[in-house]
């Protein structure tokens, strides 16, 4: 049953998208779909076609706030110009019944998974298009069945394919539990809980995926891998609900930077060193009374830094550039003890050379679910949480985080991380530039 | 078949944790709140396995509401079929506590369909062996 929505002529891709999965459920098959816009030529979208413009779409609307009372606005006037036989003829409920403008109270929490049948069954499809072809103008229906005749079979990879983008719809919720955490637009608490259950919802359903996909396909070990892999992605993300992100329980204590910044860097460089990368690490270190060297030691989260450190280090690895063993690419990390307006600190500076940030990112990149764009270009993404770990832990403890990134010649981009922690631990908050 | 109670404020979003258990045709009984477990709890009493949370909407203050139902039930309704804990509750004094009350298995968030399915499983098997028909 249509309902009485319009939507903003760029979302129209997204109601394909939408348009074909909510086919795929009610027809159990996988499928095209037919949409008639109210003054406009049919279209048949196909899933294929459609699964291309899914992710922009979801950034679009996780993103921009704006955009969506603006996408309501527009609905409702544009629903209102158009008569009942021109909406009932387009395929709008299917947006709006998903749509987390719609949902705002459990934040589109929409996941995968339950209702969600994969199935080739063309046949009963069939038959099921032709009691929906029934609800659509009589001159326009052969038109489709045509189409419905030339839509190929969509192989078993091209509908697990589908699912993963569902994954990563799911994925776009949880970003969007994190960032009204991180927004502190309800309690800290109680965003913390319903991050907790949106990934505890995310791994029962891919673990059910797993099973259910493999009952019915015998999926390949490849894909029980990914499954998997996927799965320990979102316990994963929970580690860092717990461990990194749940800071009002930090602990301080005196802490040998000198020891905690080599154990991190030491645990990276396998990852490094297989793709030609190693690194310099540079120290500043005092002598103490007895003459022994050693590195200062600064009042911190362990649990906590170590994480951020690892955080660090990590996009670092991930955004360099390869070498070889017999030019390996460098990553520095350099300690320095450091003043800043009066507060005696420690500094971390972190250097890569690989895929830069923009300018006008440099503050963006710190954002919730933010990626740069020349590191999207690269599809080296990853959920754009990282980096706001970071920013919030230093932060508590009363330093101070900032990012350059600067384009070299033939070279890449030269990106370092600044990390500034006053020795005392968390005390009144400095600012300072790179 | 068995019937198991699930005392979960968040069921809805997490039933996929129980679809193997329902798969394998035991039935679920879902409750969200203090409120229902009141109003069911002579059903609730009569189920083969509870599982339960312990972090649910507190009421008077009570943040760890499940241990206090877990408490109601094995002291004033007798109940003494298995009780498999599923929570994100850390607290060790909870925790101990938990185990005061003897139950079976202590499970913690995020978990998966799988071990949640072979931890119930085995305790009604368990179950059923210690109470012969």
């Amino acid at each position: 049953m249509p309902f009485k929505y319009y939507v903003l002529p760029e979302e129209r891709k997204q109601i394909q998208v939408e348009a074909v999965k909510q086919a795929v459920i009610s027809i159990q098959g996988p499928v095209g779909f037919y949409e008639c816009w109210p003054g406009e030529e049919p279209l048949l979208t196909f899933t294929k076609e459609s699964l291309a413009v899914w992710r922009p779409f979801c950034k679009l609307v996780w993103e921009d706030e704006t955009r969506k009372e603006q996408c309501r606005q527009d609905n409702e006037r544009r629903a209102a110009a158009c008569t009942e036989q021109q909406i009932s003829i387009c395929w709008l409920g299917v947006h709006n019944a998903v749509c987390p403008v719609k949902d705002e109270q459990r934040g589109g929490v929409t996941l995968i998974g339950g209702e969600f049948q994969v199935r080739e069954r063309k046949t009963e499809a069939g038959e099921r298009l032709e009691r929906f072809l029934n609800d659509i103008p009589p001159e326009q229906r052969e038109t489709f069945r045509e189409a419905w005749r030339q839509i190929p079979e969509i192989s078993e990879a091209e509908v697990l394919g589908y699912i993963m983008r569902e994954l990563e719809l799911a994925g776009h919720a949880y970003l969007h539990a994190l960032k009204q955490r991180s927004d502190f637009r309800y309690a800290a608490d109680l965003a913390t809980h319903d991050v907790a259950i949106a990934l505890q919802a995310l791994i029962g359903e891919i673990e059910m995926l797993k099973i259910e996909l493999k009952d019915a396909f015998d999926i390949g070990w490849r894909w029980e891998g990914r499954f998997e892999a996927l799965i320990q992605m979102c316990q994963g993300h929970y580690t860092y609900l717990e461990t990194k992100l749940d800071l009002g329980k930090s602990k301080y204590t005196y802490e040998s930077m000198g020891r905690l910044v080599y154990e991190c860097v030491d645990s990276y460089r396998p990852k490094a060193g297989a793709r030609g990368i190693e690194f310099r690490v540079d120290l500043e270190q005092e002598v103490d009374e007895e003459g022994k060297r050693k590195v200062l030691a600064v009042r911190v989260d362990r649990v906590a830094l170590r994480q951020a450190l690892l955080t660090v280090l990590d996009n670092a690895v991930k955004y360099s550039f390869n070498g070889t063993a017999d030019h390996p690419r460098w990553i520095e990390v350099i300690g320095r003890l450091e003043t800043v307006q009066g507060v005696l600190g420690y500094s971390i500076t972190v250097s890569n050379l690989g895929v830069g940030i923009e300018e006008d990112e440099r503050d963006l990149i710190f954002e919730p679910g933010y990626q740069g764009r020349r590191r999207l270009d690269e599809e080296r993404s990853g959920y754009g949480i990282g980096l706001t770990f970071v920013k919030e832990c230093i932060e508590r403890h009363g330093g101070n985080v900032a990012i350059r990134s600067q384009p070299q010649q033939r070279t890449g981009w030269l990106t370092t991380l600044y990390i500034w922690l006053p020795l005392q631990g968390p005390i009144v908050q400095h600012s300072r530039e790179v | 078949m068995a019937r198991i109670a699930w005392i979960e404020d968040d069921y809805k979003s997490i039933s996929s944790l129980v679809r193997l258990l329902e798969k394998d045709g035991h039935t679920i009984l879902p409750y969200s709140s203090w409120q229902e477990v009141k109003e069911h709890i002579e059903t609730i009493c009569a189920c083969d396995a509870i599982i339960l949370d312990i972090i649910l909407p507190p009421i008077e203050d009570d943040p760890y509401l499940g241990l206090s139902i877990l408490a109601l039930l094995r002291h004033e309704h007798g109940y003494e079929a298995p009780v498999v804990i599923c929570s994100r509750v850390q607290n060790p004094v909870v925790l101990h506590e938990l185990q005061e009350l003897g139950v079976t298995e202590i499970l913690r968030k995020p978990t998966r369909p799988s071990v949640l399915y072979e931890v119930v499983t085995k305790a009604l098997a368990e179950s059923t062996r210690e109470t012969p028909q």
